[in-house]
Order: C-alpha cells, then sequence, then structure tokens
C-alpha cells in the first residue's frame, strides 16, 4: 500500500489507536506498528502532524509528562475525539465493505476478442 | 541527507519551520524526546552511538517533509481564522454604511462626510470578493470535498488583498465609532478591532503558505457544485438539469455560449457577466421604473475592472488546458 494512502488515513488511525488509551508519540507509532502487523511502517516524525492538527481540532488533549525518567509529550482523547474516532470507524467499515462487495462480486466474463 | 546528531537534526527540522517561535520550540521538544528514544533503541539493539543516530533520524523521516506538513497546517489555520474574521468584519462594515445612509451616521463624520460614505461603498464590494474567495478556499472546500485544502496559496492571497482593501475602512470606523449612534458605533468598533486582528492571521497565512499551492478558484467551485450535487436527490437533480440544459445551448448556439464561458474566454466572458452584475445591481431602481443607464454602465465597468486588476489574483483567470495528444485518442476510443 502506497504511504500516500497511509497518510490519507492517518488521522483515523491515530484516534484509533488513543482510543486505547493515552499514549506519547514514540508509543503511537509503535502501538500503530504492531497493531497492523508492521504493515504501517510510516516515518515516525509523521504522526506529529498528525497529533497537533487533531489537538488544534479538538479532538486531542495534550501534556508533558516524566515516562521512564524521561520528559514525554502524551496525548490523549478527548469527548470530541472519541466521536470522531467512531464516525471515522464506521464511515472505514461501510467503505471497505462496500469495496469488498464489488472485489468479491468478481469481473463479467472474460470473453476472448478476436483480433 | 545523514545526521551525526540529533541536535543537528532538530536544528534543521526547526530551521524549516514556519509555526511561530512558541510552535517551533514546543516541536522541536517533542522530536527530540522520540529520537533520544529512538537512539535508546537502536544502541540495545547493537549499533554504535554514531550509527544509532544516523538509524534514528532516518526513520524518523526527511525534515524537509516533516516541516512542509506542519507549515501547511499553520498556514491553514491562520487563513481560516483570518477568513472567518475578515468576512465578519465585510459583513460588520456593509450592515453599518446601510444603518449609516439610513440615518445612523454621526452628526460630524471622520475625517469627512465623503469619505466617511464614499470609503465603505467603494472597498466593501471588493472585500466581499476576496474574503468570500478566501472563506471558499479555506473553509468551505475542504469542508466539502473532505479532504485537504486546495489553493491554500490563492487563499492567502485574496486573504492579502481583502485586508489591504479593508484597511482604510477600519481607519473610517475607528475614527467615528463616538460620534455614530450606538449601533453603528458597536458595528463600526468591530470592524475597527477586527481588521487588525485578520492582518496579522493574513500575514501568517501568507508566509506559511507553500507558493506551490495556488490553484485556480474556478476548479474548485466546480468541485464544489459537483459535491453539493451529490449530498441530496433534488441537488442531484438540480445539477444534471443544469448541465443538461448547458449541453444543449452549447451544441445549439456555441458561438453565442463562448460568451459565457470564463475557463475558455476568461476577459470576453467577464464582460458580460460584468455587464449581467451591473444590471441585477440596478435591478431594484428599475423595478420601480427608474432606468438609469449611466448607473448601470458605472456598476458594470467597476465589476470589469476588478476581474482585471484581482482576478488573475484570485485565481479566476486560469483556461481550460489544451486537450493533449492522450487527450485526444480517449475521445476517438
Amino acid at each position: 500500500m502506497s504511504q500516500d494512502l497511509i497518510r490519507g488515513h492517518l488521522d483515523g488511525l491515530v484516534l484509533a489507536v488513543l482510543r486505547g488509551g493515552p499514549t506519547h508519540g514514540y508509543g503511537l507509532i509503535e502501538a500503530l506498528r504492531d497493531r497492523s502487523g508492521g504493515f504501517f511502517d510510516l516515518p515516525e516524525g509523521s504522526v506529529y502532524p498528525a497529533l497537533h492538527r487533531l489537538e488544534r481540532a479538538g479532538q486531542v488533549a495534550s501534556g508533558w509528562s516524566e515516562v521512564g525518567g524521561r520528559r514525554r509529550r502524551v496525548y490523549a482523547l478527548t469527548t470530541a475525539g472519541r466521536r470522531a474516532a467512531e464516525q471515522r470507524q464506521n464511515d472505514w467499515r461501510s467503505f471497505s465493505a462496500a469495496v469488498e462487495r464489488v472485489f468479491g462480486a468478481g469481473g463479467p466474463t472474460e470473453r476472448t476478442v478476436a483480433s | 541527507m545523514t545526521y551525526r546528531s540529533i541536535e543537528s537534526y532538530v536544528d534543521d527540522l526547526a530551521w524549516r519551520l514556519r509555526v511561530g517561535r512558541r510552535g517551533r520550540r514546543r516541536i522541536a521538544d517533542e522530536v527530540t524526546a522520540h529520537l533520544a528514544d529512538l537512539v535508546a533503541e537502536e544502541e540495545a539493539a547493537g549499533l554504535t552511538p554514531q550509527a544509532a543516530t544516523r538509524a534514528a533520524t532516518a526513520r524518523f523521516g526527511s525534515p524537509e517533509r516533516i516541516a512542509a506538513e506542519f507549515n501547511r497546517d499553520s498556514a491553514l489555520h491562520s487563513a481560516r481564522t483570518a477568513a472567518w474574521t475578515l468576512t465578519a468584519c465585510v459583513a460588520m462594515a456593509f450592515v453599518a454604511a446601510g444603518f449609516a445612509l439610513r440615518g445612523g451616521a454621526p452628526a460630524h463624520p471622520w475625517p469627512d462626510g465623503r469619505l466617511y460614505y464614499a470609503v465603505p461603498a467603494l472597498l466593501v464590494q471588493v472585500a466581499i470578493f476576496c474574503a468570500g474567495t478566501a472563506l471558499l478556499l479555506s473553509v468551505v472546500a475542504p469542508w466539502l470535498l473532505g479532504g485537504p485544502p486546495q489553493g491554500l496559496a490563492t487563499a492567502a492571497r485574496a486573504l492579502a488583498a481583502a485586508t489591504v482593501v479593508l484597511i482604510p475602512v477600519a481607519v473610517v470606523s475607528a475614527g467615528n465609532i463616538v460620534g455614530a449612534g450606538r449601533l453603528v458605533g458597536t458595528l463600526s468598533a468591530f470592524v475597527a478591532l477586527g481588521v487588525p486582528v485578520a492582518t496579522v492571521f493574513s500575514v501568517r497565512a501568507l508566509l506559511r503558505a507553500e507558493p506551490s499551492e495556488g490553484v485556480a478558484t474556478l476548479d474548485v467551485v466546480a468541485d464544489c457544485c459537483e459535491a453539493l450535487a451529490r449530498r441530496w436527490t433534488w441537488s442531484a437533480r438540480l445539477y444534471s438539469l443544469v448541465v443538461e440544459r448547458w449541453t444543449e445551448a452549447v451544441e445549439r448556439t456555441p458561438r453565442l455560449i463562448s460568451w459565457l464561458e470564463l475557463r475558455r474566454h476568461p476577459w470576453r466572458a467577464a464582460a458580460v457577466i460584468s455587464f449581467a452584475a451591473g444590471f441585477t445591481l440596478k435591478l431594484p431602481d428599475q423595478l420601480t421604473g427608474d432606468f438609469d443607464f449611466p448607473a448601470v454602465a458605472i456598476e458594470a465597468v467597476a465589476a470589469f475592472t476588478g476581474f482585471a486588476v484581482f482576478g488573475g489574483l484570485l485565481g479566476l483567470r486560469s483556461r481550460i488546458r489544451a486537450p493533449g495528444p492522450l487527450d485526444a485518442l480517449g475521445a476517438e476510443g
């Protein structure tokens, strides 16, 4: 899958990971990689613009805290973010089910074209 | 590009960021913490400190690309704030000018009566088009099309134009807050305060938007119309009805319709649309029997002059791309 295609869904993926609980950028990219079985192996810095964008939209809140002796910015879903995550999940399920139906239906019977 | 230390990577990223001092510091701190984790992970896997730093910065991604995404989001935020503020200011200035004409004006307008009435009358119309274009590109189109904004640079230019045009209106409004009635005074105060705020955000949007992000505004308008048509059954019917009628008209009278096609003949179509706009603006007077044709001509010339001066800036003068050899093949096939 191309990275551009993943980027188009990055905000939704970030919200989905944060539904599991607050985390920092490093933990988020690890969770994204683990939960996708290594499929989403993005440049790690690409989650930060998404996190800042979601924070600006009021879907994520953040604050500095000490984790494992290091100072890190921890992100958590807000109520609006939780709603947005559910909405995106539903939208994606409808979309992927429709795509699956189209792919699963198979094409028209192949015919040999006489040249 | 490889980096020998976390600091050199963060410095390179910070140098590329156009997000304000506080935002830059916060991003730099977050990236430093993340890179420290990555370096520790790579060292635990057996790499030397130098090799671990190189691996960590490579895993983090290109600073150029990350900074570009931060800059685009920041420009969009500034553009949206400026577009909303300017639109509100334009509406307030328009309403204030209307109430001033109906007796709400101060007894002794500042700097004098002629300027008090002429400045909003001349400039607010231009600001409506510029702020409207910016609002379309930065707020309405991303919401309707459900994707990243197209034409952020065009929106930023439109905002800058609207701001420049509204500054004299804000100055005149500020000079007449006290003397005017309560309603006109309140509206004037809003304009006087809102325009400087919008100026700050417009300048930020202009500085942070990538220059290559310009787009033909008419393409965005067309995309928005299609998106609106897809929303409801009635709008889909209306859209297909309009498209069918237009196609029929083009087939029947191609030369006549070419006078209305802004994408093929911008100047020709602008002349027709300007005359139609002038006629429509004076329609209330004409319906009451007051056929003031010089006034229609003045409005039409003003609209055409506006297109000539601001059309390129607002992305309204781009022509349809000439069909290439592949398009021709597709049409034949």
